[in-house]
């Protein structure tokens, strides 16, 4: 099968990622192509069952770009530092699957940052596998969101503009233009950085659930840092 | 770890009955945890929903990954975004085996972003001396 380029939708599947690298474990992933809008035409080609490829791979309208690969990286920076190397998560099987049960103009969205973001007057978190979760509310002022995070390194920008990570204004515009329904009367943030996996499922995942559940919430962001 | 944190709860989520679309800048981790919608950003850490200040670029990623409840129909695809960086010198930094550990200490206690913060939190009895 060859796929063209067009300005309708491509949904590519079931595929491995290719045009990224090769090293990448790309398990079934597959990844959805838009030529008219931001969505990429081509930065990356998935390969069908059969041995097929995007058209786009051998002639590319970009130079190829390496994605960076952080599982390997992160994995090998600890070990050079005498660290037990990091088992991170893969999944073994398909993920749930949920259709959004009413059109998105019509929808109440949630919003999760994993960044740490807090509102003023509220508690920061700590860095040791804080699982604790903060509602911060939808119309709080930009002015008046802080962050605390194990990677603070990575919280520059968005100390200066929330937004980066934590995108309360475009999600208000996009409520104000009627693409999505409305916002929940808040938006929730947790410290990502957490080390325990068992602790995301047993303690972050539940109470996130939960939150949305009382919020009424339609459909869910989750914007990961 | 955040993506693979929004990978486990947007797993969880889905799977309790609430659709969920996840944004985010490392590829990788989104293709090994699989959560049921991605977004890419192919953005250094930190810039899941874009540039600062650039409020164009913000709006562009959020629109697209909103649009993904509509236009995804199958669990576990990723879409890709165009929206480019502008230098590449931050991913030399970001693919190094070597170096220190940028990590924060592992404390136990709040981390606030200003002294100022935690007179607010006292203030407010959300923390307490």
């Amino acid at each position: 099968m060859m796929v063209s380029l067009t300005k309708s939708t491509m949904i590519l599947r079931p595929g491995r990622v290719r045009g990224l690298d090769n090293a990448v474990p790309t398990h079934s992933a597959s990844l959805l192509l838009q030529a008219s809008s931001n969505l990429c035409p081509c930065r990356a080609v998935v390969m069908g069952g059969s041995g097929s490829e995007c058209g786009s791979f051998k002639q590319p309208l970009q130079a190829p770009i390496m994605n960076v690969h952080y599982m390997q990286a992160i994995r090998a920076r600890y070990e050079s530092l005498g660290y037990t190397p990091y088992r991170w998560f893969e999944a073994d099987g398909a993920p749930p699957w949920q259709p959004l049960p009413k059109p998105l103009a019509e929808a109440r969205l949630g919003l999760l940052s994993t960044s740490g973001a807090y509102a003023l007057g509220q508690v920061a978190y700590h860095y040791k596998d804080d699982t604790s979760i903060r509602a911060l509310p939808s119309n709080v002022a930009i002015e008046d969101v802080r962050f605390s995070h194990i990677t603070e390194n990575y919280l520059v920008d968005p100390k200066r503009d929330p937004n980066c990570i934590l995108p309360l204004t475009q999600l208000r515009t996009l409520r104000d233009e009627g693409v999505v329904g409305e916002l929940a009367d808040e938006v929730l943030s947790c410290m990502g950085g957490v080390y325990s996996q068992r602790r995301v499922r047993e303690e972050v995942a539940p109470a996130i659930l939960e939150k949305f559940k009382a919020q009424r919430v339609d459909c869910a962001l989750l914007v990961a840092m | 770890m955040c993506h693979q944190t929004v990978c486990l709860v947007a797993r969880h989520l889905e799977a309790h009955g609430i659709p969920t679309m996840c944004v985010g800048s490392a590829i990788d981790i989104f293709q090994a945890g699989r959560p049921p919608r991605a977004t890419f950003v192919d953005y250094p850490l930190g810039h899941s929903s874009g540039k600062p200040f650039d409020t164009a670029d913000q709006l562009s990623i959020v629109r697209a990954a909103v649009a993904g409840f509509t236009r995804m129909t199958a669990p576990g695809e990723i879409q890709v975004l165009a929206n480019r960086w502008g230098d590449d010198d931050w991913r030399a930094e970001a693919s190094s085996t070597k170096g220190q550990d940028t990590r924060q200490p592992r404390d136990e206690t709040p981390q606030f972003q200003l002294p100022a913060d935690r007179s607010a939190a006292l203030a407010s009895g959300a923390l307490r001396e």
